[in-house]
């Protein structure tokens, strides 16, 4: 019965994790620091939020993991596919999110 | 009766989390923004996989709530669970502590966030269905045993592995003349399968030899495997090309140890036995089935868990029942 309940406790706790996006992928970068995917992933996540700034300081550590020795080569060459589209994707959304922010002060 | 309502009041803690989700997360979300284009044109069942989809368009007419999604999954959950209860019954053991086991163990936390969870579930439920009618009535349950597996492998393709799982338990626990015979050809059309699949997914960018993928994916089943024993570091993605080459290969050789464990605990242990040839007969297929860009992930462990579900609950009633020892 006790191991049922500390079952229950991480499973609670991990069901949580998969709330939505961001904290299933931020916890994915948290346990894969140096793996290309789960940063990218959280890059979408931040951008369909809105989150600028987060997305681009993730963005901004996502060169390290690709240049990883580990990550194969195919992997590498979809991540920096990926990265650039991500990195216009989210000067283009910024941009008209500070569009928006201008004309609704004036 | 206690166990049950732990079982039940855990569940429920468990459920509630779940339906926490704001959002599809993972292959949800990106099915769900997609839902018109995942189903079109017309689903079909004549495929497998079929059922799934058919599950989602039905689901979808209703709507694409993101913890309607979830609730589906959780209640497919509750019935794969029931029904493993019902087998731990059949074979004397404790049935509350096999549905606890598989509906409270953090590993099946993926199975019922994702998608491709669903499809695992549906392929355990007719797995499990299948176990159950054989166990139940020999003949008339072979019959029924064909439906459920059929209807499972519409679910996913995994459930081809009762055509082993199913007989291998019949031979474990209920010796009859032809188990032996129905596991070996069990076994032989599931190798045969698994020849005629392993070139899914492949493409002409990924170039991995033979030897670095079966070692890499040692490496990641065989972390799902010691998270199922003790549940700690969870991801949806983990690091499988930094493991060390150390650890595969450690592995690899694990896992064939395993394997070579079985023959001396059949006599011995059987139920011992049973359960790591159950989860070892879910999971080796995958090792080489499994596409170039995906290592074995959490979801694809569900029905190995079912294995140690029933395992768990013949531990708890060992004082009971002992098979052939």
């Amino acid at each position: 019965m006790g191991l049922f309940l500390i079952w229950t406790v991480l499973s609670v706790r991990y069901a949580l994790v998969w709330q939505n996006e961001e904290t299933l992928w931020r916890w994915a970068v948290g346990h894969a620091p140096d793996k290309p995917r789960p940063h990218l992933q959280l890059a979408v996540a931040l951008l369909e939020r809105h989150q600028w700034l987060a997305a681009q300081a993730v963005l901004d550590d996502t060169p390290r993991t690709l240049a990883q020795p580990t990550v194969p080569a195919w992997d590498r060459a979809e991540g920096t596919q990926a990265m650039g589209q991500l990195r216009v994707l989210l000067s283009r959304m910024a941009g008209t999110g500070v569009d928006a922010l201008a004309r609704a002060s004036r | 009766m206690k166990g049950w309502l732990l079982v039940g009041i855990c569940w429920a803690a468990v459920s509630a989390a779940h339906l926490q989700t704001t959002q599809g997360t993972y292959e949800d979300h990106v099915q769900m923004a997609g839902f018109d284009s995942v189903i079109a044109p017309a689903p079909t069942i004549l495929r497998p996989r079929g059922l799934t989809r058919w599950t989602l368009w039905a689901q979808g007419r209703s709507g694409t709530s993101p913890a309607g999604m979830r609730l589906s999954n959780l209640v497919l959950m509750t019935l794969v669970a029931g029904m493993t209860g019902v087998v731990a019954f059949q074979l004397g053991w404790t049935p509350w502590v096999a549905t606890g086991a598989l509906l409270l163990h953090p590993l099946a936390t993926e199975t019922m966030a994702t998608l491709s969870g669903r499809a695992e579930l549906l392929a355990a439920l007719g797995v499990v269905l299948a176990c159950s009618v054989v166990l139940w009535r020999p003949w008339l349950g072979t019959l029924v045993a064909c439906l459920a597996l059929g209807l499972g492998v519409l679910g996913k393709e995994t459930a081809a592995l009762g055509l082993v799982l199913v007989p291998w338990t019949v031979w474990a626990f209920r010796p009859r003349r032809g188990a032996r015979l129905a596991c070996l050809v069990g076994a032989t059309v599931v190798a045969l399968g698994v020849v005629l699949y392993q070139h899914i997914g492949s493409t002409s960018l990924i170039h991995v030899s033979a030897w670095e993928w079966l070692r890499l994916q040692a490496g990641a089943s065989f972390r799902v495997l010691t998270i199922a024993v003790l549940p700690l570091g969870q991801t949806v993605d983990a690091d499988v090309d930094g493991f060390l080459w150390i650890y595969t290969v450690g592995a690899l050789l694990t896992l064939g140890s395993l394997v070579w464990l079985i023959g001396p605990l059949w006599q011995t242990h059987r139920w011992i036995a049973w359960m790591v040839g159950w989860v070892l007969l879910t999971i080796l297929p995958r090792l080489v089935l499994q596409t170039p860009k995906s290592y074995f992930n959490e979801h694809q462990f569900t029905l190995a868990l079912v294995g140690l579900a029933l395992g768990l609950s013949a531990v708890v009633s060992r004082p009971q029942v002992l098979p052939c020892s």
